[in-house]
């Protein structure tokens, strides 16, 4: 099957006052196919989220994607011009940001602030615009939409923003909603709530998604696939059951040894010796290797791509 | 609809509870009032001369006396809120209209953007008034176009300052970057997003300014610069600066607390509109 989205060899940058580049993204690799629920996992400054923002091309100067194509469908949003490419945000492609406090504006109303994108991208006059805000907000499990939809957001608890945010994401019928950190900000209760909600309408409109997260739990929870990410690069990727089952690379083992399952004992949590790497100046070869326990002389030298292993799955490292 | 209505009726009760701020109010809406209702109010033309014998004393005929040509102070005190108030508004007005376009536009392009338009700015910060009014008399006549026009042309910077900088710290905001993610355009996200959250200090700002105008536009009709056929507080505190000596005590004083009781009244309201539409001094009043 065709892919919705593919994103090769995307390279995006920040350049420094001293002149250096910042290599957040270097050569990432992605596709998400219709109706998929695709997620990026590493940690905190690997570049996850500048995935989410090359992708909408919201990279801000001194951010800028140096090559690498963006497909959508057959549109290849790297060359769409900055009139086009506004008609893709919010319509095609929209997002939903880490911090429903922040990310919506506290002087206007609620469903002033739904119905806008509704009337921007669809054309609808402010009555049928109205009539889909509700809609909306009831798709979102919002009780009492039409109070709601009179308030401020300083009015709202947070799990409620959130599903404001995920409303006005989805009030276009987007191709692919981008979830960075959906959930990071809110406490264990209303995360589990909004994953709900997350499971239900991707059921119900059959959206295609990526979800960035660093939660583990959360992935093997709702992900169909799943791409591993470290210091910029995609390290592995492949089937949520069988990254979980048999991680390849040493860092996503790493990184599943550092959870803690309730099934099983651990005596001590195992964490990853050493920390992420500065993109500035990232090791030769293989960007884990001073922190890998299995380097061998060929991961200084040489950068491993990514080969399949398995069906669909793909690891970059020399010693698989 | 419902939601702006509560919000208004919220700040309205904040207002209240300041009773000096009320009155304040009170009396400005008088002033207009006096004002729009003018002709109704007064007995004679406020440029008649010979209404009353020069220099009568205040009287039931002329409650505040005459003038040297016997021209009726209380009509003219009453015409001139006209001019004074109109200028005050239509300059605060056209002054926070172009404060705001500039401040915005330079605030959210930034970089060449902000740097040609804060030059701008700064070239008009330095213009001496009296000088640009002087010029614009010399070649245009005397007239109360020309007064709002030099009032808006000084004025403008200091609404443009403090726009960009309530822009500037706006835009990095994460709203405003859902709204590019949105596919918003910048007009829409600069005018529609940003700016109402602007309000509050342009608000407060906007009422200073129309004070400062009414003062400002006295200052340049007391040198002689102001209008000629109408009349205005400023005008008549002109025309009788040489009673002053004389201690014709009527000519000057009524203009003069016209003048003075309505500015006055015009910071306080500014004042309060601060503290209410600041929350950061609201709870400061509140827990006093």
């Amino acid at each position: 099957m065709k892919p919705l989205l593919t994103v090769e060899n995307l390279k995006t940058y920040f350049e420094t006052d001293e002149g250096a580049f910042v290599r957040a993204n270097d050569g990432v690799r992605l596709s998400v196919c219709a109706g998929e629920l695709v997620a990026i996992v590493g940690e905190s400054g690997c570049g996850k989220s500048t995935v989410a923002l090359s992708i909408l091309r919201l990279i801000k100067h001194p951010g800028r994607i140096i090559e690498g194509t963006v497909f959508l469908r057959d549109t290849e949003l790297l060359k769409l011009s900055e009139e086009r490419m506004r008609k893709v945000r919010g319509k095609e492609v929209s997002i939903v940001f880490q911090n429903p406090v922040t990310y919506l504006n506290p002087v206007m109303r609620i469903g002033d602030q739904i119905m806008e994108n509704a009337i921007f991208h669809l054309g609808l006059d402010k009555r049928s615009a109205e009539e889909k805000v509700l809609e909306i907000l009831r798709q979102v499990k919002i009780p009492s939409p039409e109070r709601i939809y009179q308030s401020y957001p300083h009015e709202l608890s947070g799990g409620m923003k959130q599903r404001v945010l995920f409303a006005i994401a989805i009030v276009c019928q987007p191709l692919l909603v981008i979830l960075d950190e959906p959930t990071t900000a809110l406490d264990v209760t209303i995360q589990a709530q909004i994953l709900q909600l997350i499971k239900e309408l991707r059921n119900r409109l059959r959206m295609s998604m990526i979800m960035i997260t660093h939660d583990l739990g959360i992935v093997a929870d709702i992900a169909d696939r799943v791409y591993i990410m470290y210091a910029g690069k995609i390290v592995e990727y492949g089937d949520v059951f069988s990254i979980f089952r048999e991680p390849l690379h040493p860092y996503s083992r790493a990184l599943l040894n550092s959870v803690l399952s309730i099934n099983e004992y651990k005596e001590n949590l195992v964490s990853i010796p050493g920390s992420v790497p500065d993109l500035r100046n990232p090791p030769t070869g293989c960007r884990f290797h001073p922190r890998c326990s299995r380097r061998m002389d060929r991961c200084f030298k040489e950068i491993p791509s990514l080969q399949e292993e398995k069906d669909g799955h793909f690891v970059a490292c020399w010693g698989v | 609809m419902t939601g702006e209505v509560s919000q208004i009726g919220h700040y309205w009760r904040l207002y209240r509870k300041d009773k000096v701020a009320v009155i304040a109010l009170l009396y400005i809406i008088l002033i207009i009032l006096a004002g729009i209702f003018a002709p109704v109010i007064t007995k004679f033309p406020p440029l008649l001369t010979g209404a009353g014998p020069s220099f009568a004393s205040p009287n039931a005929q002329h409650f505040m006396g005459t003038d040297d040509l016997g021209r009726d102070i209380f009509s003219g005190v009453i015409y001139g809120a006209r001019v004074s108030m109109g200028v005050g508004f239509a300059a605060a007005v056209g002054s926070s209209l172009i404060g705001l376009f500039i401040g915005t536009i330079a605030a959210y392009y930034g970089r060449t953007y902000d740097m040609i338009l804060m030059r701008i700015t700064e070239i008009f910060f330095v213009i001496p008034m009296v000088f640009l009014a002087i010029l614009l008399v010399a070649f245009f006549g005397s007239s109360v176009w020309n007064v709002i026009f030099v009032i808006i042309i000084l004025s403008w910077p200091r609404t443009a300052r403090l726009v960009r900088g309530q822009v500037l710290a706006l835009k990095q905001r994460d709203f405003v970057k859902a709204s590019k993610a949105l596919g918003e355009r910048d007009f829409y996200i600069m005018f529609r997003e940003i700016l109402p959250n602007t309000l509050a200090p342009i608000i407060v700002n906007g009422s200073i300014e129309v004070a400062r105008a009414i003062v400002v536009e006295a200052g340049l009709s007391f040198l002689g610069l102001g209008s000629t056929d109408l009349t205005s507080w400023g005008i008549m505190l002109y025309k009788s600066q040489r009673f002053l000596v004389q201690q014709i005590w009527w000519t000057f004083s009524f203009p003069g607390v016209a003048l003075f009781s309505t500015v006055l009244s015009l910071n306080v309201i500014a004042d309060t509109l601060n503290t209410i539409l600041n929350p950061r001094i609201r709870k400061r009043v509140v827990r006093q």
